[in-house]
Parts: C-alpha cells; sequence; structure tokens
C-alpha cells in the first residue's frame, strides 16, 4: 500500500491542478466534483502522518462539526470513569434528583450511562437538533430531557439522539464541577494538539455535547489517531484502551436502513461501518472521520453540503479501502 | 432591485465561489432570498460580529457603564506596569472602537498560530508595542474589538452574550445565541458569533432603524449615527494591504465604530472573512447580506458584491 502514501503533506487548493493526491483521496476529491457537493476539507493520515491535504481555503479555519463532537464526549466518559468520577452502569437520574418529580418515567428512572453511550435511553423521538426552532426558543434543556416521552426500558432500541449526548456531558460536568471544555482542556484537547478548544455552550451554560465543537481539518484527523492508537497519542495516555475498544465495538444494532455504510451498528457514539475494522464519526451537512483500523488510515473531510452528505459518508468508507 | 440581486447570484455563480447564502430586505421585509441548504444553519459570521461589538459598547454607554473617553487601562489596572508603552497608558474605548489604538501590526488572527496557544489574550494585548499616538493611525485588529468587549465584560460583571442576551438578541429574534470563549472565558467577540443569515438581516435592520426595533430603543439612534459613519481613514491602511498582495477596494471608504462605509454614499458595512457581508443602505430602505466561504475566491466575491451595491 506504500506506493499510495508517498507524497508529502502539501497545503494546495483545489483548483490549481497541479496536486498530487494518493489514489484514494483522488478518488473522493473526483466523486465531491462529478456529485458538486460543496467541500471545504479533506485530510488522509497513514500511520501518523498527513499524507494527503485538500484545502479549498488559503488556512484551515475551524467549523462546526455538528455530531462528529459526539465522539470526543464519548472519550470524556472514558476519563470520567478511568477517573472514577462516574461509572457505566450508574443512574443518570441519581444525579439529578432536583428534575424528577412523580411524574418522571420509571423508564427514564432507568436510563445508565452506559444507555446514554449507546443511544438506547427508550426516548420515543430524538427531540430536537441544531437547526430546529425549539433549539432558538427552550432554554432549560436538561429540563427539556427530564419532560421527554420515553416510551420502553432503556438498553433495548436504539434511537439517535442529541440529548443523550448532551445528558451525558451534563453529568459529566455535575461530577467534574466544571464545564466539558475545561474537563477536557488538558486532559485530552492540549495533549492531542487542539489548543484553546471552542465549543458552544447551551443557554445554562452547559457544552452543548452533540453539536458546536469546533474544529479544523487537521484536528479531527487528531482526534482519530487518537481513536486508532486506542487511547494513546504521541506517548500521552488519554484514555483507557479497554473504553475505546469497546467504544468501536457493535455494542447495539442501529435498525438504520440504509446504504450508507453505517449500518454494521453502533458503539458508544462510534458508528461501526460495513467494512471490517472500520468505524466513523459523521456530523451534518458532511463533516467525517473514518478511522480504518487495518490500515492505520484516518479520513477526515468537512464541507457544507446541504443535500448530498450522506453520499460522501458513503464514499469516504468506500475510498479508505483502497489503501 | 430583485434584478440586482439576480445578477450578483449570477456572477458568483459564474466564478464558482461557494456562496451559501444571500438575503435581500427592503421596507422592513426580505423581499429576495438565496440558499443552497435545505435549513438556514448558524454559521461563523468572522468579523461581522465586531459591528455587533460596536452596537454593544453603544448598549453599556448608555446605560452609562462605560464611556467613549475612558481609558482601557484605568479599567484593567492590574495589566498596567511601569514598562507598560505610553502610548498604551492613553488608549480609549473610542481608540478601540475606531481601530486606532497606536498598534503598528494586527497581531494575530483567527487561524493564525497564536490563536491556538496564547492563553491570556489580555496580557499578550498589553505586551505589544503601541508605537503610535492613540487616534492617529487606523490598523485594524482583532484585539481593539476582543478589548471593548473585555471592558463591557468587567463593567457589566458578565460576559458579553449574557450582556447581550436580552438587551440586543432576544429582542430582535436572536433566541439563545452562540458565540465562542477565548481561553480565560471572555467571548471572542472579533469572530465567533455563529448566526444564520436571517439572524444577519435582523440585526442589519436594526441598524438601519437606527437602534428602533419595533418602537423599541435598544441603543441610542445618535450612537448608531456615529457608529456607521467614517470616523476615521482607512486608506493608509489597505494601501498596507495591497503591498501584501490584497486589494479590497471596498474597504478604503473609512471606518466607524467597528463599521465599514462603503463606496456608495450613505452605506455601512459589517464585514467577515471568506464572505460573510451585511451592508445597511438607509437611502434604499435596504439589507443586503450574504455568507460564503469563499476562500480564495474572497475578493473576487467583495469585488462583485460591491458592484451589486453600486447599483442597488
Amino acid at each position: 500500500m506504500s506506493e499510495f502514501y508517498h507524497k508529502p503533506s502539501t497545503n494546495i487548493a483545489c483548483d490549481s491542478g497541479e496536486n498530487q493526491f494518493s489514489a484514494a483521496t483522488q478518488a473522493f476529491l473526483d466523486f465531491a466534483k462529478k456529485e458538486n457537493v460543496d467541500l471545504l476539507f479533506a485530510q488522509l493520515r497513514i500511520n501518523n502522518m498527513v499524507v494527503d491535504d485538500y484545502m479549498t481555503h488559503p488556512l484551515k479555519t475551524r467549523l462546526n462539526v455538528f455530531t462528529v463532537s459526539e465522539g470526543f464526549v464519548a472519550v470524556a466518559a472514558g476519563i470520567a470513569i478511568d477517573e472514577g468520577l462516574i461509572k457505566m452502569e450508574e443512574r443518570l437520574c441519581d444525579s439529578f434528583p432536583e428534575y424528577i418529580s412523580e411524574q418522571t418515567s420509571e423508564y427514564l428512572l432507568a436510563v445508565t450511562v452506559h444507555d446514554l453511550l449507546t443511544m438506547t435511553t427508550g426516548l420515543a423521538h430524538p427531540l430536537f437538533i441544531c437547526d430546529d426552532e425549539e433549539r432558538y426558543t427552550v432554554k432549560d434543556w436538561v429540563r427539556y430531557f427530564f419532560e421527554a416521552e420515553f416510551v420502553r426500558m432503556p438498553g433495548i432500541e436504539f434511537v439517535h439522539s442529541n440529548f443523550n449526548t448532551y445528558m451525558l456531558s451534563c453529568l459529566i460536568e455535575k461530577k467534574a464541577g466544571v464545564n466539558l471544555l475545561e474537563y477536557l482542556r488538558d486532559r485530552l484537547f492540549e495533549p492531542i494538539g487542539i489548543g484553546n478548544p471552542d465549543w458552544l455552550t447551551c443557554p445554562k451554560g452547559h457544552i452543548m455535547g452533540a453539536n458546536g465543537l469546533y474544529l479544523t481539518v487537521e484536528e479531527m484527523g487528531r482526534f482519530g489517531q487518537l481513536i486508532r492508537y486506542g487511547g494513546e497519542l504521541n506517548g500521552h495516555r488519554i484514555v483507557s484502551e479497554s473504553f475505546i475498544k469497546s467504544a468501536i465495538t457493535k455494542q447495539v444494532k442501529t435498525g438504520v436502513a440504509s446504504n450508507n455504510g453505517i449500518n454494521g451498528g453502533y458503539g458508544y457514539h462510534f458508528w461501526i461501518s460495513n467494512v471490517p475494522n472500520c468505524v466513523m464519526l459523521k456530523g451534518r451537512f458532511g463533516q467525517c472521520i473514518v478511522i480504518s483500523l487495518d490500515k492505520d488510515a484516518i479520513f477526515t473531510f468537512q464541507a457544507l453540503e446541504g443535500y448530498k452528505y450522506q453520499a460522501m459518508f458513503d464514499k469516504a468508507v468506500e475510498i479508505i479501502q483502497l489503501i | 432591485m430583485s434584478q440586482v440581486f439576480q445578477d450578483f447570484l449570477d456572477e458568483v455563480k459564474a466564478e464558482g465561489i461557494m456562496l451559501k447564502y444571500a438575503q435581500l430586505r427592503q421596507g422592513g421585509e426580505v423581499v429576495a432570498e438565496f440558499s443552497t441548504m435545505p435549513t438556514k444553519t448558524r454559521l461563523n459570521s468572522f468579523s461581522l460580529c465586531k459591528s455587533v461589538v460596536g452596537i454593544a459598547a453603544g448598549i453599556a454607554i448608555d446605560e452609562g457603564l462605560i464611556k467613549l473617553d475612558d481609558k482601557v487601562c484605568d479599567i484593567f489596572p492590574e495589566y498596567v506596569r511601569n514598562t507598560t508603552s505610553p502610548n498604551l497608558l492613553k488608549v480609549t474605548i473610542r481608540h478601540l472602537l475606531t481601530m486606532t489604538s497606536g498598534l503598528d501590526s494586527t497581531l494575530y488572527f483567527c487561524d493564525w498560530p497564536e490563536r491556538y496557544y496564547v492563553r491570556d489574550w489580555i496580557q499578550y494585548f498589553f505586551n505589544v508595542n503601541f508605537p503610535h499616538e492613540p487616534g492617529t493611525v487606523h490598523v485594524y485588529s482583532n484585539f481593539c474589538t476582543y478589548m471593548v468587549t473585555c471592558c463591557i465584560e468587567r463593567k457589566a460583571g458578565m460576559n458579553l452574550v449574557e450582556y447581550l442576551r436580552y438587551r440586543l438578541f432576544e429582542p430582535i429574534g436572536i433566541g439563545n445565541p452562540d458565540w465562542t470563549l477565548c481561553p480565560m472565558g471572555h467571548v471572542i467577540s472579533a469572530n465567533g458569533l455563529h448566526i444564520t443569515i436571517d439572524e444577519i438581516g435582523y440585526f442589519g435592520e436594526l441598524v438601519l432603524r437606527e437602534g428602533n426595533w419595533k418602537g423599541r430603543q435598544l441603543v441610542s439612534a445618535e450612537y448608531v449615527r456615529e457608529a456607521t459613519k467614517a470616523q476615521v481613514d482607512t486608506s493608509k491602511f489597505i494601501r498596507q494591504l495591497e503591498a501584501a498582495g490584497f486589494n479590497p477596494d471596498i474597504f478604503k471608504y473609512g471606518y466607524g465604530y467597528q463599521f465599514w462605509r462603503t463606496p456608495v454614499p450613505n452605506t455601512a458595512m459589517c464585514s467577515g472573512n471568506y464572505g460573510q457581508v451585511c451592508v445597511i443602505a438607509p437611502d434604499k430602505d435596504a439589507v443586503f447580506s450574504y455568507q460564503a466561504m469563499a476562500g480564495y475566491k474572497l475578493i473576487r466575491l467583495m469585488e462583485i458584491g460591491g458592484l451589486a451595491l453600486k447599483e442597488l
């Protein structure tokens, strides 16, 4: 496979026509051009080295990674477990007694950290996400979750909701006594090269969790590399290997009928692809980290594509196999 | 006027520029719109939000929290040393608002390396050199905006998002506002406000109506008039940029309190990197906004936008 990554990292504009990308990256760029999608940045790392850098801007700029940030909250949970702040089987409600009333659903009372990580909290609906109307009007998002409809025992059925991630983040914040950005600043972000991180807060000051983390394509790649190396990067042990191993192993069926390479199941906030040993994080409008464990390859991209971004996720899983 | 809007879109498309949204408001209503997305999502407004800080300063002045002639060193005495630049000692809120702090260089911008490792940005500002007499030389710097914010935050006892939440954002329809923070917890302010194209339009409309939002005066009309007129000459600074290969004709027409003037008489502009623009044209009763990720074609986009403006 070495023939594909002899090219050193380059910062070349999309339309210069002079760039030489590896076959895998070139296949993705050809696809993007053919489909006319609004791709902004793409990067391929192999063996912890950047081998391809595709840029439509003179500098890498931080962009909203949307739900790619779920992966960061999962690692935060792993760190918090390592430190003894939270336990996998502990109940969420035990830490939020002020939100419990006689009306609280018995299903919700049973929700554990594990259920939050696997998106099996028993929620009837995903609740609101980033561009929904309520996102601009609801002030207390914790209360909103506690008043939501839970229709089955947790741990059974996968329903992807930003609120599961948000509540996991709120739980860690409560135990740590700082917001999730501060908790992760020197435990995760700075050690892997994400300096002065930017993550938005909800109206009450909690980190949004499932949205609002701003990263460059390179920073996404570093995080992917951390996952590939089982929670250790460049000599820093960030989170225990056993946690990462579980996080990227199928924990639950997603039941998502799709052809976009992600219906291999779901781990702890990581999507498991149909390709063996290939997992991904993905966000709205085309934000993606694909990690191939076998090839030690990380392919990341950022886009602002309104309609065809699912096909971009498909393609990313496909091209990483070319390495 | 809609024809001008359509011509703008056609030209942008012909150039292959990644325009995400555009909107024209006239007479208080949206009269033309363009979008490439299924929803209006919040995007980084980059330096466009400097003008929001400009308005925030007006609100804080109205409330008596700060005055235009307050010295930044009096508000942050703990950063003043024997070695503090004598010119820095004279810098006022007005100098910060007009980008005439006496700095000789812009200091770092949002995607520069220092932005990722400098922790205390106030300390950084207090440590740099101020070779010019404040008020004499316009040098556009994110730090001027950031320090205005820090002054307001200190006087208000809360960060700028909280300060503006019910004084500006919620009243004009920007619910649950999103603005990123520096490592010390101050609102980044020179960029990092994430807003939709509609929300940019609301802000432009507020400025167009001289601070009056549906009968409620959120900031004094006199301040808005001062903020949006040319307070300082920008041509010298822009000539410096030209030497670096950057030729933004549209920035040569003066600067108010965190607002640009444009080549078209009686128009003000908020402008951010990669193509975040809001033009306020009182004579046409119009607000023209767009959001783009224009990359290497930013200058071309600004030219096309400037031409459209002339024909509005």
